[in-house]
């Protein structure tokens, strides 16, 4: 019987031991989650890695910062050639027209802003998760710009219609998207108009709302809002590869 | 008693094991998606990194652009004649920049319409226009289209696929101008690049299990129209300094 009683306390040692350990063990690994994104830039190469990128983001800002300056000199060049004849100034006023169409220049105006949320995205989820906000996205742009909307942002960056399926930011390409939730959508434009076309019952809130199941703010009025240039480019550099294959396939065309 | 006392030890050892076990493996799972995350943080910082070196070039490109046509107004003389010319050249970049001018060269045509002939037609399924469309555009701007024109409405920064229709009958505007099928998508650019992404995406096949006809034709000469409707400018205005 002692034996057993012995048996019973050393397993009951060793028990509470190893439970003291996955304890230990498990808060470790919560804490690593927290700190995942810290964990990882220890690593010597994302230091390095994430060192490039902040110095090029500061070489870039300066150079958007340059690139402004510019467009302000030429604005007043133009002004000054204009003068005061009137036909020269319907030509002037008109390349500001143009500038804001192919959104390669700051503005602000009055217009409206939404945010859209997710509502369930815990922070885990699959890569679809994100396509599905990019539709989102990109719906409630195309009715913001349906409603006559004349410059539109999403998380601060310009985004031009005709730039690409995700058209956010310098990379226009499908899989390089790199938003992240929450989505702060504005649009320069008649805020009436704007806030009508997105509250429309049945409409696309709506719709985000009752059936995508995502969380939508308020659609706010704004009295001045500011919005950088679109900084890909607005035509795509020319491909090697396009003469050569047009000439191949020549034959197919009608 | 002491029988007693073993089994009750003897549960809670087993428990504590069975405990031990479930959170261990739940700590492994948790662990092992941190890998996941960690190699994802990693590729997202080469991602940025690639991101901002493109935005580098691309800045630098534009700053090169500005640096010139300011040069022009520099250079340029000061009688009515030279201002004007000036003005004028300005205003054929800012306009082919925009949209505005015809752009001429190699591209695709594709041509969109119902073909009762083709198993997946059926009369009383509505083809949604603008959910279907709006991704072939959008696959042709990623691949660098450099114009694209819908029924023969240029799609511009300011552009808009919209079906105003109802469930029934489907009316979709392009740029706010009503147009009805067949739908043709003129895209100058890469004939390559944009072959490849239709490919790549199935939409022949796709608009053809839905009864619609999804015709590609590669050509070595088309021209895209111009954007003739409302310039944007009453509520947006520049920032200049």
């Amino acid at each position: 019987m002692r034996t057993r009683a012995k048996l019973s306390l050393s397993l009951t040692v060793v028990a509470m031991v190893l439970g003291f350990m996955v304890t230990l063990q498990y808060r470790q690994t919560l804490l690593a989650r927290v700190s995942d994104v810290t964990a990882s830039y220890t690593d010597g190469r994302q230091k390095e890695l994430a060192d490039k990128v902040a110095q090029l983001e500061r070489v870039n800002k300066d150079a958007l910062k340059r690139l402004q300056n510019l467009n302000g000199e030429i604005a007043a060049y133009e002004k000054e050639s204009a003068g005061a004849d009137a036909q020269l100034t319907s030509i002037q006023q008109n390349l500001s027209r143009y500038r804001i169409l192919a959104g390669t220049t700051p503005v602000e105006g009055p217009g409206i802003s939404v945010t859209l949320m997710d509502g369930q995205y815990n922070g885990v989820g699959s890569v679809s998760d994100y396509t599905t906000h990019d539709w989102e996205v990109n719906y409630v742009i195309n009715e913001l710009f349906t409603a006559g909307a004349e410059a539109v942002s999403i998380n601060n960056y310009r985004v031009v219609a005709n730039s690409g399926i995700f058209c956010i930011g310098p990379v226009i390409t499908v899989n390089n998207h790199r938003l992240v939730a929450p989505f702060q959508i504005q649009a320069i434009g008649d805020p009436a108009v704007l806030k009508g076309a997105l509250e429309m019952q049945g409409g696309i809130l709506d719709l985000l709302r009752n059936v995508e199941d995502i969380k939508v703010s308020a659609v706010k009025v704004e009295q001045n809002i500011q919005m950088p240039a679109f900084t890909a480019a607005v035509t795509a550099p020319p491909s090697e590869g396009a003469a050569q294959s047009t000439k191949s396939s020549e034959g197919k065309q009608g | 008693m002491n029988r007693r006392g073993f089994i009750a030890s003897l549960t809670v050892v087993s428990t504590l094991i069975g405990l031990m076990l479930s959170l261990q493996i739940s700590a492994r799972s948790a662990s092992s998606q941190d890998d996941g995350g960690g190699n994802q943080s990693s590729l997202d910082l080469q991602e940025e990194l690639m991101e901002q070196n493109q935005e580098h070039k691309l800045l630098l490109q534009q700053i090169e652009k500005a640096e010139k046509q300011l040069l022009t107004f520099e250079t340029s003389g000061s009688s009515y004649e030279d201002r004007k010319k000036a003005l004028e050249k300005d205003a054929a970049q800012l306009k082919a920049a925009a949209g505005i001018t015809p752009v001429t060269g190699a591209g695709l045509e594709i041509t969109i319409q119902a073909d009762p002939t083709l198993p997946g037609y059926d009369a009383n399924t509505v083809f949604d226009p603008q959910l279907n469309l709006t991704p072939v555009i959008n696959y042709l701007f990623a691949q660098g289209a450099k114009a694209i024109s819908i029924n023969g409405y240029r799609f511009v920064g300011t552009s808009s696929l919209r079906d105003v229709g109802d469930e029934k009958n489907p009316v979709l505007q392009v740029n706010g101008h009503s147009i009805a099928p067949p739908y043709v998508i003129k895209a100058i650019g890469d004939v390559r690049a944009m072959n490849a992404v239709l490919t790549a995406n199935g939409f022949a096949k796709n608009f053809n299990e839905i009864g619609e006809d999804f015709t590609v034709q590669t050509m070595s000469s088309l021209t895209v129209p111009g954007y003739h409707d409302v310039l944007p400018g009453r509520y947006a205005k520049e920032v200049t300094q």
